[in-house]
C-alpha cells in the first residue's frame, strides 16, 4: 500500500518531481551520450588499429641501414620492423592541377597495415600504387586508372591497384599551419620501395616498429623508447610513439575532450537534481510530518517508512537516469557522428558506452538515495508523540541587517523578500544555482565560439602578419630562396621538428628559426608584442610550463636528423596557440654551427601564378583562404554551441519554474493574507517578481564568473600542441545576461499570473 | 509490585525541558486495567491525559516509572522494541483520524496488512463500521464522521488487544460522534478488546467500565462504573 501511496505522491508533486527527473534525465543524457560517442571512438579507433596492426613506434631519422633493422628485430620486445621511404610528392591531374601527395614506399610491410577498400591487396612485390579513398573519389580514380607523379622533379606513371585507408592517417592536414583537413584536395599512397623514382638515392628515412605485444616483458613508453635509441646508439634520430603522430593524438584527444566535456556537463545537470531533491524532498516530508507520526504510530518500523521515503528519490532519479542514458546513448552519438566523418577518417564508427555511464547511473541513483535520506531524516527521529503534533515554528533572529537603521528605510516589499530569502535558504541556493548554471552555459557556449574566433584573429591578425606563406620544395637551393624572398620582400624562417630536455622530461616540439621581417611577432603571456633578444632561444609559454622551465634556464633540444643535443639560454617566453617549442634568429643558430636552411617565407605581395608553378615552390597559402577554410569548418563548434544553448534554455526554465512553483505553494497563505488585507493582484506580483530578480541578478553574476572558468577548463583540455586563448567578447556576455533575463522573466510572468488564481477563503481555510 | 492488571502503570512520569524550565506533563501515575476492560481517561486540556496515552501506546518514552502492557514491560523498551509492541498490540484512533490522503478508504485499512500479518479482511473491517458503499473514496472525498470510521475499521482490522482512542469524537458532530462511540463501545463489549479513550467530555464516562480522571499531570481519582450505560443514552 505504501507503494500506492508513492506513486500518488509522485503525481500529486508532479511538478517538482519532473523537474527533478528532467535534470537527472539530461544529466544521465549528456554523459551517456557523450559517452556512447567518445567511448565509441575509442572502440572504433582500437578495432582499426588491431585489424590493421597499427604500429607502435616510429624511429625517424636522415636514412637506415639493413644492419639496423636486423639489431632491432632481435629485440625481444619487438615483433616487427619495417623500413620506409616517407616523401612528399604530387599529383598531376588531368585537368592540369597538381596536388600534395604524401607517398610512403615500403621496403616490406609487417605493420600498420593499409585497410583495403577495393582492388588488389598491397604488396612489395607489385608495382603499381594503392590510393588513400577520399582523394581517389574526389578525383574518380578507381584500380586500373593510371597517376603520374612528381618527386624531386622527377615525372613517373602508376597504375592504381587499390584504394586503401591507413591507420596512421586518421587524421592529417596538409601542413601544420592548417588546423582543419580538407580531405580529397591532398592525398597520401603506398607503394613498393622498388617504385621509388629514385633508387639511386634510396635512403630510407623511418622506421616502423611493432612491439610483441604477447612479450611477458612490456616496457613503460619512455624505457622502450630509450632501448631503440640504445641499439641503433645513433644521436640523430627520434624515435616517436602512437601519441606523437599527429592523426592518432588528434582522435585521441578529441576523444578525451568530448569526455571532459560530458563529464563537465553533465554535473551541472546532476548537482541541480541533487539540489532539487533537496529542496523538494525537504519539503515534502515536512509537509507530511502528521503522516509520518500516524504510520510510526501504526507500528510501522523506521526502517520501512525511511525506505518509503527514500523510494521518492532513488524511483525519480532511477527513472530519469536510466531512461536519460537510454535515449542519450541512441540520439547524440548521431549528431556528432556526421562531423566527426568529416574530420577522422575511419572505416567504422561505433557507439556503445563503457562501464563509465553504469557508474554514472549508480552514483547518481545513490546520490539521490542519500540525499533524500538525509532530508527525511528529521522527521524521523523523534518519538511518533511529537511527530504527531505540527512541527515548532522555526525560531527567526534577527540579523545585524534588521536591526540598523538601513533596514528602517526600506520598503515594505524589500523587508519582506529579504525575510522571506532568509527562511528559505535552500530554495534559494537552489533558484541561484539554477540560473547560474543556464548563464554558465551560455557564456561557454558563446565563449566557445569566440575562443575559436580569437584564435584566429590572434594567429593571423596578431602573431602572423604576412598575407600569403610560400614553402619551398626540398630540392630548392638556398640561393632560389633567397631570390624570391628577395623579389617578394618576404620574411625567410626554418621549420621544423624538435626535442626538448630538461631532466627527466622530454618532449616533441617544433623549432623556428628567423631572418629579420616584419611579418611575424611576438606577445608575452599577458599579451603585449615582445621583440625577442637577438641572443639565445625563445621558448613558447605551453612548453615552458610542460617542461617547467623559465627566463634565464637553460633548455636542451636536439632537432630531428641532426647528431647533437644543444644547450641554450631561455631570454624570452611567447605565448602561441600553435606549435609550441623555441623560437630563435638566424644569427644564433648559425652560430651553433647549423646552416640555415629555409623552408617557407611570409610576404604581403601576391604570388605570382609562375612562382606557384616553379618546381622550387611546393605550395603557396593564402591566408585570407585559410582564415575562410576555418571558418567554415566550425560545423563541430556550432553544433556544440546549439546543444548548450538548448540545454542552457531547458535548465533555465525547469529550475526556476520549479523553485516558482515551489515558492509560491508555500507562500500562498502569506499572498492570501495580503489579498485580504487590500493589496492588489499587481502591487503582490511586484514583490515575487523583486525576489524572483534578485535571485536572478545573483546567478548571473556567478553564472558568468563560472563560466568563464568552465570555459578556461575547456580550453586546457584542448592537445598540448595548442595553447587556445580563452577569451569571452562583451557581446557573448551581453548574449548570456540577455538570454538568462529573457528565461528568468518569461517564467516568472507565467508564474505571477496565478496570483491572480489564489482564492481567498479557501488559502486561509484550516489546515488539516 | 505484582504484575497481575492487563495494564499496570507504577509511579509513571514524565518530564520536559531541563534545569529552572522543566516540568511535568505526568507525575507518579498509578492505575491499572484489565483486559477487555472500557476506560476513560477524563481531564481538562493540558491535564496529561494523552501523555498518559502516547505512554500507553509506546508513542512515547516515561522520564520514570514503570509501564506494563500486553504482558510486557514496555518501559523498558528502546525505540525498535517500542515499534514492534505498537505493531503488534496497539491500534490508534486520532482525533484528526489522520488516515493517508493519498490512499483511498479501502487502502488505508489494507495499510496494516504491510505491518501485520493476520489482519481482518479490509472489505470486512469496511463493512462492520458500515462504510461498504464508500471503500474507494479517498479521504477528501468523504465526511468526517466516514473518515472517523474508515480510522477505527483500520483500527479493527489490526485486530489489536488494546484500542486506543484519542479524543475520536472531537471534531465530529453530536449525532456522528455518537455513532463512533457506538462503535467503540461495540468494540470492547461485543470484540472483548480493551479500549482506552481519553477525553475532556465529562459525559462520557457514563459509558465507561472505568473512568480515570487526570489533573494537573497527576491521577486524580480511578472509578469504577458499575453499570455503564449504552452510547445512545449519552448527550451532550
Amino acid at each position: 500500500m505504501l507503494r500506492r501511496k508513492l506513486f500518488r505522491d509522485l503525481w500529486q508533486n508532479r511538478t517538482q518531481f519532473l523537474s527533478i527527473f528532467l535534470m537527472a534525465f539530461l544529466g544521465l543524457f549528456v554523459f551517456a551520450g557523450i559517452d556512447a560517442e567518445s567511448n565509441g571512438i575509442g572502440l572504433s579507433t582500437d578495432a582499426y588499429y588491431e585489424e590493421t596492426k597499427l604500429a607502435d613506434n616510429w624511429v625517424v631519422g636522415a636514412g637506415f641501414s639493413k644492419d639496423e633493422v636486423k639489431a632491432l628485430e632481435k629485440i625481444e620486445q619487438i615483433e616487427s620492423v619495417d623500413r620506409r621511404i616517407s616523401a612528399e610528392a604530387k599529383a598531376k591531374l588531368g585537368n592540369g592541377e597538381e596536388l600534395d601527395m604524401e607517398l610512403n614506399f615500403m621496403e616490406s610491410l609487417n605493420s600498420s597495415l593499409p585497410l583495403l577498400i577495393e582492388g588488389e591487396k598491397f604488396s612489395t612485390d607489385q608495382e603499381g600504387i594503392w590510393l588513400e579513398e577520399l582523394f581517389a573519389k574526389e578525383w574518380g580514380l578507381k584500380p586500373g586508372d593510371y597517376i603520374t607523379l612528381t618527386y624531386e622533379g622527377r615525372e613517373f606513371t602508376e597504375e592504381v591497384k587499390g584504394i586503401i585507408l591507413h591507420p596512421e592517417y586518421v587524421f592529417y592536414t596538409l601542413n601544420s599551419d592548417s588546423m582543419m583537413p580538407s580531405y580529397g584536395k591532398y592525398g597520401y599512397g603506398f607503394l613498393s620501395s622498388t617504385e621509388f623514382p629514385v633508387q639511386d638515392k634510396l635512403v630510407y628515412n623511418q622506421l616502423v616498429i611493432r612491439q610483441n605485444k604477447n612479450s611477458d616483458s612490456m616496457m613503460e613508453k619512455n624505457a622502450f623508447k630509450d632501448m631503440i635509441k640504445d641499439v641503433l646508439d645513433r644521436d640523430d634520430i627520434v624515435v616517436l610513439d602512437r601519441s606523437q603522430n599527429m592523426g592518432l593524438d588528434a582522435i585521441a584527444s578529441e576523444q578525451a575532450q568530448h569526455e571532459a566535456m560530458g563529464i563537465m556537463f553533465s554535473a551541472v545537470f546532476l548537482l541541480i537534481a541533487v539540489m532539487g531533491i533537496v529542496t523538494t524532498m525537504t519539503r515534502m516530508t515536512s509537509n507530511q510530518r502528521i503522516q509520518i507520526g500516524t504510520l510510526k504510530a501504526l507500528g510501522f518500523s523506521k526502517r520501512k517508512i525511511t525506505w518509503h521515503y527514500v523510494s521518492y528519490g532513488m524511483v525519480i532519479s532511477a527513472a530519469g537516469s536510466i531512461l536519460g542514458a537510454i535515449v542519450g546513448l541512441l540520439t547524440l552519438p548521431y549528431l556528432f557522428l556526421p562531423t566527426m566523418c568529416e574530420y577522422y577518417i575511419l572505416p567504422e564508427w561505433k557507439t556503445g558506452v563503457s562501464d563509465k555511464s553504469y557508474y554514472a547511473i549508480a552514483l547518481a541513483i545513490v546520490v539521490a538515495t542519500i540525499v533524500s535520506y538525509l532530508a527525511c531524516r528529521k522527521e524521523l527521529k523523534d518519538m511518533p508523540a511529537i511527530t504527531l503534533k505540527p512541527a515548532a515554528p522555526k525560531n527567526i533572529r534577527h540579523s545585524l541587517l534588521e536591526k540598523s537603521r538601513l533596514w528602517l528605510g526600506m520598503n515594505f516589499s524589500t523587508q519582506w523578500n529579504i525575510r522571506d530569502v532568509k527562511r528559505n535558504k535552500a530554495r534559494s541556493i537552489m533558484g541561484i544555482a539554477g540560473v547560474a548554471g543556464c548563464t554558465m552555459l551560455l557564456v561557454c557556449a558563446f565563449g566557445m565560439k569566440d575562443c575559436c574566433e580569437e584564435f584566429v584573429v590572434w594567429q593571423y591578425g596578431g602573431l602572423i602578419t604576412g598575407q600569403y606563406k610560400m614553402m619551398f620544395a626540398e630540392s630548392a637551393s638556398n640561393l632560389e630562396k633567397r631570390e624570391y624572398a628577395q623579389q617578394l620582400k618576404g620574411q625567410l624562417l626554418q621549420e621544423g621538428s624538435c626535442e626538448f630536455r630538461n631532466g627527466n622530461l622530454l618532449k616533441t616540439g617544433s623549432i623556428t628559426i628567423l631572418e629579420e621581417g616584419n611579418y611575424i611577432h611576438y606577445q608575452e603571456e599577458n599579451g603585449n608584442e615582445i621583440t625577442l633578444p637577438q641572443y639565445g632561444v625563445a621558448l613558447s609559454a605551453k612548453m615552458a610550463k610542460i617542461l617547467g622551465l623559465q627566463v634565464g634556464d637553460f633548455i636542451e633540444w636536439h632537432m630531428v636528423g641532426e647528431k647533437n643535443w644543444e644547450k641554450s639560454r631561455i631570454t624570452a617566453i611567447y605565448r602561441t596557440p600553435t606549435g609550441q617549442g623555441i623560437t630563435m634568429y638566424r644569427q644564433e643558430y648559425e652560430a651553433m654551427q647549423y646552416d640555415f636552411e629555409p623552408t617557407s617565407l611570409y610576404t604581403n605581395m601576391t604570388v605570382p601564378q609562375y612562382m606557384k608553378d616553379s618546381d622550387e615552390v611546393s605550395g603557396v597559402i593564402s591566408i585570407e583562404q585559410l582564415k575562410k577554410d576555418l571558418d567554415e569548418n566550425m560545423e563541430m563548434m556550432n553544433l556544440m554551441v546549439v546543444i548548450l544553448i538548448i540545454a542552457a534554455v531547458v535548465l533555465g526554465i525547469i529550475v526556476l519554474y520549479n523553485m516558482g512553483v515551489l515558492s509560491f505553494m508555500e507562500k500562498t497563505r502569506e499572498v492570501a493574507t495580503l489579498k485580504v488585507l487590500g493589496f492588489s493582484s499587481g502591487r503582490i506580483r511586484r514583490i515575487l517578481r523583486q525576489q524572483n530578480s534578485w535571485i536572478t541578478v545573483v546567478g548571473i553574476i556567478a553564472g558568468l564568473i563560472i563560466g568563464y572558468q568552465f570555459l578556461d577548463i575547456m580550453m586546457q583540455t584542448m592537445s598540448e600542441d595548442n595553447d587556445m586563448p580563452t577569451v569571452t567578447y562583451m557581446l557573448s556576455y551581453a548574449y548570456s545576461i540577455i538570454g538568462t533575463w529573457l528565461v528568468s522573466t518569461g517564467v516568472n510572468t507565467i508564474l505571477s499570473g496565478k496570483v491572480k488564481t489564489i482564492c481567498m477563503v479557501d488559502a486561509l481555510k484550516g489546515v488539516e | 509490585m505484582e504484575r497481575e492488571a492487563f495494564i499496570q502503570f507504577d509511579k509513571v512520569s514524565k518530564e520536559y525541558g531541563t534545569g529552572d524550565r522543566h516540568f511535568y506533563a505526568l507525575k507518579d501515575a498509578t492505575f491499572s486495567i484489565e483486559q477487555g476492560e472500557m476506560v476513560v481517561i477524563l481531564g481538562p486540556s493540558g491535564a496529561g491525559k494523552s501523555t498518559l496515552l502516547n505512554l500507553l501506546g509506546g508513542m512515547d518514552t516515561a522520564s520514570g516509572g514503570k509501564i506494563w502492557s500486553c504482558g510486557e514491560d514496555i518501559s523498558s523498551y528502546n525505540d525498535a522494541k517500542l515499534t514492534d509492541y505498537r505493531a503488534r498490540n496497539v491500534a490508534v484512533v486520532f482525533q484528526f483520524y489522520n488516515l493517508i490522503p493519498t490512499l483511498t478508504a479501502y487502502e488505508n485499512v489494507a495499510l496494516m496488512k504491510d505491518i501485520v500479518n493476520d489482519t481482518l479482511d479490509p472489505s470486512e473491517a469496511l463493512k462492520a463500521v458500515g462504510l461498504a458503499d464508500h471503500m474507494h473514496q479517498f479521504p477528501a472525498q468523504m465526511s468526517g464522521g466516514e473518515q472517523q470510521r474508515t480510522s477505527i475499521a483500520r483500527a479493527i482490522a489490526k485486530n489489536p488487544k488494546l484500542l486506543l482512542c484519542d479524543e475520536p469524537t472531537g471534531a465530529l458532530d453530536t449525532n456522528t460522534g455518537r455513532d463512533v462511540l457506538e462503535l467503540l463501545v461495540r468494540m470492547s463489549r461485543e470484540e472483548k478488546k480493551t479500549v482506552v479513550m481519553v477525553t475532556h467530555n465529562s459525559f462520557f464516562a457514563d459509558i465507561a467500565d472505568k473512568v480515570i480522571r487526570v489533573k494537573n499531570g497527576g491521577i486524580e481519582s480511578v472509578t469504577i462504573n458499575e453499570h455503564p450505560k449504552s452510547a445512545s443514552e449519552v448527550s451532550w
